[in-house]
């Protein structure tokens, strides 16, 4: 199996799209709902775009399917549920990592600049 | 608006590639149904068209996704085989390569004029013709809007710099740039003023002449050039690429007005634009629009024939065509009638190499896929669409095709580039463009695609058809049957033989038909025999101080102890003249054609011809009004049966090539001595051996030999006058030569130094390349064929290893099942070979008409008709015997465990 840090960066859409199934398996319509409410409506994940960033993803290796399915009363056939693979959380896990590197290493530049602005 | 935008993503979905769909469709559309009213709520009509622009971006990224992963498939199964990869991209890449040489060749032959504005228009005459013929024509205002007139080639003696160089030129009728619709890059072209005779003497220089020997230098507008020794104004430079019109045959760098003056243009001399009888004038007509060719054919044929009624000359009782038009905006004017040789021949050559790679790759193909029938089989029932997996297969090939090509596109230029190099045996620079253009790259692009799916798709259809419960079980090959059906893999060796055998054929009966003819130089002497070429009168003389310098130069140099002997000639023996003939009539009042050759005194003993009896020529033979001439056996064999010659006389006239000696473009000779057509009685002097000295070996000549009159030093041939001496063995007889030369007059420059053995190579070498190709394209089928057979009988035996083991088992000898796979290869292989035959035949019967001038080549050469079989054969069982014996090695146990 692949190192996860061959995939980083990932892309956007990748990593929203996985960060979504960090809580158990979600259906397509559910993805998009859920990084839309994330984002605070800023990134909509198009129903085509969706499902090519899942293509992908199975491809990878960073999903799969579920075969869990809800209730019968809440539940469409036409539905399927996705979930990570271990492969997956790790990646996910990784780039998160990366993501809060990134972070530091911006708020500590920044308390940097803040610092020397007093100096002045 | 939700419904529609709706029933609009449906069927867009639908798009998508199989396996997509297959597998995302039907939720992609229930997300897409849930999501739509809330899109539509906070986005309005704007939120649909993103929905919508969204898969329809998805759509064509999913295909290049599949496509991608074709390739990196493709790829990976290619590499994974790098035997069969490899000889397929050589296969292809020769194929490919050829194909495009081919077109090329055709391409740089038929390309348009450069620089000229609608080529399509012009039309020129095929035969040269006289000047007032050429102002008659000029007339016909309904038939052509504009026309001119030009004498070329035309050799001067150009001098920058303080060094003089013979330089190609065209004089031309003040309308030629005009008609030709050509702009100049600096100053003018010829107008009113240099229609006048006896105007100043004024001369456009061609832009490689600017650049090359003026040093790019606009200043230069307006100042003297020294033309032949007389200063010439330089009034414009023509643009870049354009060397005139004719720039295949007679590229011209400088350009003069037919009213120059005669020490300009010595070929105008003796008021030549007024005689009827001097037709050395290119005509070239644009046809005014709507006018066809063939109208304007008729309307000249008829004006010509009216002229030569009212001017009696000679042939105006001939009926027929007098006037041929050719297309006058192609580099080479080709007339109707020699199209299908160039477009035809060589575009069935190169198809057929290609056909005979594709043939064997798709051999190759076919093996493999039928070796992983069972990968496929596996992946049709795991749900993969036939078509995916047709594609999936069409991409390998397409890598294959793609592969070669760009191998083989840098191949065809370096081979064009070669041939460009190519120098023909002419006097003249003849020189053919056939760089490949990118109409020869679309060509290869457009060949590629075709090869790709040629020799991919038939096996694609066929491995994805596989019934899948037999390919799935282990050993489905188990199957007996005393042959195989006529499959398609064996349809395509039979093919593959047939092809290969018809092009060993075709280009073995070219190949070796030019090789036998090549090389046969009897009757006189190469060794140690000498020539430097010189044209005094293009360096400035006047004819009685060239005819003085060029006595005083063969007194000195026949004094050189480094020299045995030497003359000095205007023919030469070995040598491509176009029309310099005579004809005679015979005792029994036939006419008959000689060659003509006009050489100085001393030329036999020089050249090592034997004069048999009487005598060669002297320096008094050579006088004006002198009636000698000295003919060779054949000539004498001809005309007087054998019977003694010497003190006869005979009469002669000029007379156009005949028979073998077709007029090579380029080659009529210009000068008044030349065409003149008029009778005259000449006395026999001297009887020579014959010299056998044609291109192709073909049946003896009759020749007579003329004595060199002072006015041929004055206008020598296009190859100018010849000093040939024959030097004592180890001498370096051309330097001598040189330093005589600077030291009667350094502005005098000798050009063409070189030996007769340099001369003959050159002569030959257009020949040597032809048939070396053909001896190359021949080996080419032949080993691709070889190789085509050896991979489809290994393949067979490969699949028939169960069935071989069992009948060894069963107790069958090796013997039989070696017999048993060979009887197979063998029955292929005979059955191609008479197909192959039947074509050749037919193919040489028709090359046989186009070739009649290669007079040695014989379709019925037995060598060649059993030889090429017999190898081809015995190379194809060879390669059916190599996997056939390793099929009987077979060890019946390890075979039938597998099942």
């Amino acid at each position: 199996m692949a190192k996860p840090e061959a995939l980083l960066p990932l892309k956007p859409n990748w990593f929203h799209v996985l960060l979504s199934m960090a809580d158990g398996e979600q259906h397509g319509y559910g993805i998009m709902q859920e990084v839309l409410k994330r984002t605070g409506g800023k990134l909509r994940l198009w129903p085509a775009t969706l499902y090519g960033t899942l293509k992908r993803l199975m491809d990878e290796g960073l999903i799969e399917e579920s075969g869990a399915r809800p209730a019968r009363e809440s539940d469409d056939v036409r539905r399927r549920y996705y979930r990570l693979t271990p492969f997956g959380r790790r990646v996910l896990a990784a780039e998160s990592q990366r993501l809060e590197d990134l972070v530091r290493l911006i708020q500590a530049k920044r308390g940097l600049a803040e610092r020397k602005s007093e100096s002045w | 608006m939700v419904t529609l935008g709706l029933r609009l993503y449906r069927a867009l979905a639908s798009a998508f590639p199989y396996e997509f769909k297959n597998a995302y469709g039907e939720e992609l559309i229930k997300t897409t149904e849930d999501a739509i009213e809330e899109i539509w709520r906070s986005h309005g009509v704007f939120g649909l068209l993103r929905l919508l622009l969204d898969i329809a971006l998805r759509i064509p990224a999913e295909y290049i996704a599949e496509m991608r992963q074709d390739v990196h498939y493709g790829l990976r199964m290619l590499a994974g085989s790098p035997g069969f990869t490899g000889v397929a991209l050589v296969s292809l890449c020769l194929g490919i390569c050829i194909a495009t040489c081919a077109y090329s060749e055709l391409n740089g032959m038929l390309r348009d004029l450069p620089g000229v504005s609608r080529p399509g228009e012009l039309v020129s005459i095929q035969t040269p013709a006289s000047y007032p013929a050429y102002q008659r024509y000029g007339e016909l205002h309904d038939v052509f809007s504009a026309t001119f007139a030009y004498v070329a080639p035309v050799p001067f003696g150009v001098s920058t710099g303080g060094r003089a160089e013979r330089t190609w030129g065209h004089l031309v009728t003040p309308s030629y740039f005009s008609a030709l619709g050509v702009r100049p890059a600096l100053g003018r072209f010829f107008g009113r003023a240099e229609e006048q005779p006896g105007c100043a003497p004024v001369v456009v220089v061609g832009y490689r002449f600017w650049q090359e020997r003026l040093g790019s230098d606009p200043a230069m507008l307006g100042k003297p050039l020294r033309v032949n020794g007389v200063p010439a104004t330089i009034i414009g430079v023509a643009p870049k690429d354009f060397l005139g019109a004719s720039p295949a045959l007679f590229a011209a760098d400088i350009w003069l007005p037919v009213a120059a003056d005669p020490r300009l243009a010595p070929e105008l001399a003796g008021n030549a634009l007024a005689r009827r009888d001097l037709t050395i004038f290119h005509v070239t007509g644009r046809l005014q629009p709507g006018k066809t060719e063939a109208a304007a054919e008729a309307e000249l044929n008829a004006v010509t024939q009216q002229m030569q009624q009212a001017y009696g000359e000679a042939d105006r009782e001939r009926k027929g065509t007098r006037v041929v038009l050719l297309s006058g905006g192609k580099v080479i004017p080709i007339r109707k009638q020699d199209m299908p040789f160039f477009r035809e021949f060589l575009l069935v050559m190169g198809g057929m190499v290609l056909l005979i790679a594709c043939a064997n790759v798709a051999n190759m193909m076919l093996a493999r896929a039928a070796g992983r029938r069972r990968e496929i089989a596996v992946r049709l029932a795991l749900g993969a669409g036939r078509a995916r997996l047709i594609r999936q297969l069409l991409t390998e090939s397409m890598l294959l095709a793609a592969g070669s090509a760009v191998l083989a596109f840098p191949l065809c230029a370096w081979c064009m580039h070669l041939m460009s190099q190519l120098r023909m045996p002419f006097p003249i620079p003849m020189r053919l463009d056939l760089n490949p253009d990118w109409r020869a790259l679309l060509f290869t692009l457009g060949l590629t695609v075709i090869t790709g799916v040629a020799f991919g798709l038939a096996p694609a259809l066929q491995a994805t058809r596989a019934d899948l419960l037999p390919a799935l079980k282990e050993g489905g090959q188990l199957q007996m049957r005393k042959f195989r059906r006529i499959s398609l893999r064996n349809a395509l060796v039979l093919c593959q033989m047939a092809t290969s055998l018809t092009l060993l054929l075709l280009t073995g009966y070219m190949g070796l038909g030019i090789q036998s003819t090549l090389g046969v130089q009897e009757g006189f002497n190469p060794r140690n025999l000498y020539l430097v070429s010189l044209d005094p009168v293009r360096d400035g003389y006047s004819t009685g101080r060239a005819v003085d310098f060029l006595q005083k130069l063969l007194d000195r140099v026949q004094r050189l102890p480094s020299v045995a002997a030497a003359c000095l000639t205007d023919t030469l023996p070995v040598a491509v003249d176009g029309n310099a003939g005579v004809s005679f009539s015979t005792a029994e009042q036939r006419v008959e054609w000689a060659r003509k050759h006009v050489v100085g005194h001393g030329y036999f003993e020089t050249a090592g011809i034997r004069v048999l009896a009487g005598r060669g020529f002297r320096r008094e033979d050579e006088k004006d009004g002198s009636r000698s001439i000295v003919v060779s056996e054949q000539l004498v064999r001809v005309c007087f049966r054998g019977q003694q010659a010497l003190g006869r006389q005979i009469e002669l006239s000029n007379s156009e090539s005949s028979g073998n000696y077709g007029a090579w473009p380029g080659t009529f000779d210009n000068r008044a001595s030349m065409i003149g057509a008029a009778r005259q009685v000449y006395e026999i002097v001297g009887v020579v051996n014959d010299v056998t000295e044609d291109i192709v070996a073909s049946k003896k000549h009759p020749a007579i030999y003329f004595p060199q009159h002072p006015a041929d030093y004055a206008q020598p041939s296009l190859r100018g006058v010849t000093l040939m001496l024959r030097a004592k063995p180890g001498a370096d007889a051309i330097a001598g030569v040189r330093q005589e030369i600077s030291a009667l007059d350094p502005n005098i420059t000798p050009f063409n130094a070189r030996s007769m053995a340099e001369h003959i190579a050159e002569f030959m070498s257009a020949l040597k390349g032809a048939s070396w190709t053909y001896g190359l394209l021949g080996i080419f089928g032949l080993v691709l064929a070889s190789v085509g057979l050896a991979g489809v009988t290994a393949y067979s035996v490969a699949q028939r290893g169960h069935e071989i083991g069992i009948r060894l088992a069963l107790g069958a000898q090796r013997r039989d099942v070696l017999g048993l796979v060979m009887r197979e290869g063998a029955a292929l292989v005979f059955s191609g070979a008479l197909i192959g035959l039947a074509f050749a035949w037919a193919g040489m019967r028709s090359l046989g008409d186009m070739f009649a001038w290669v007079a040695s080549v014989k379709g019925a050469d037995p060598v060649l008709l059993g030889g090429a079989p017999l190898l081809l054969i015995s190379l194809a069982l060879a390669a059916c015997y190599v996997p056939a014996r390793k099929s009987t090695r077979v060890d019946p146990m390890v075979t039938l465990r597998q099942e």
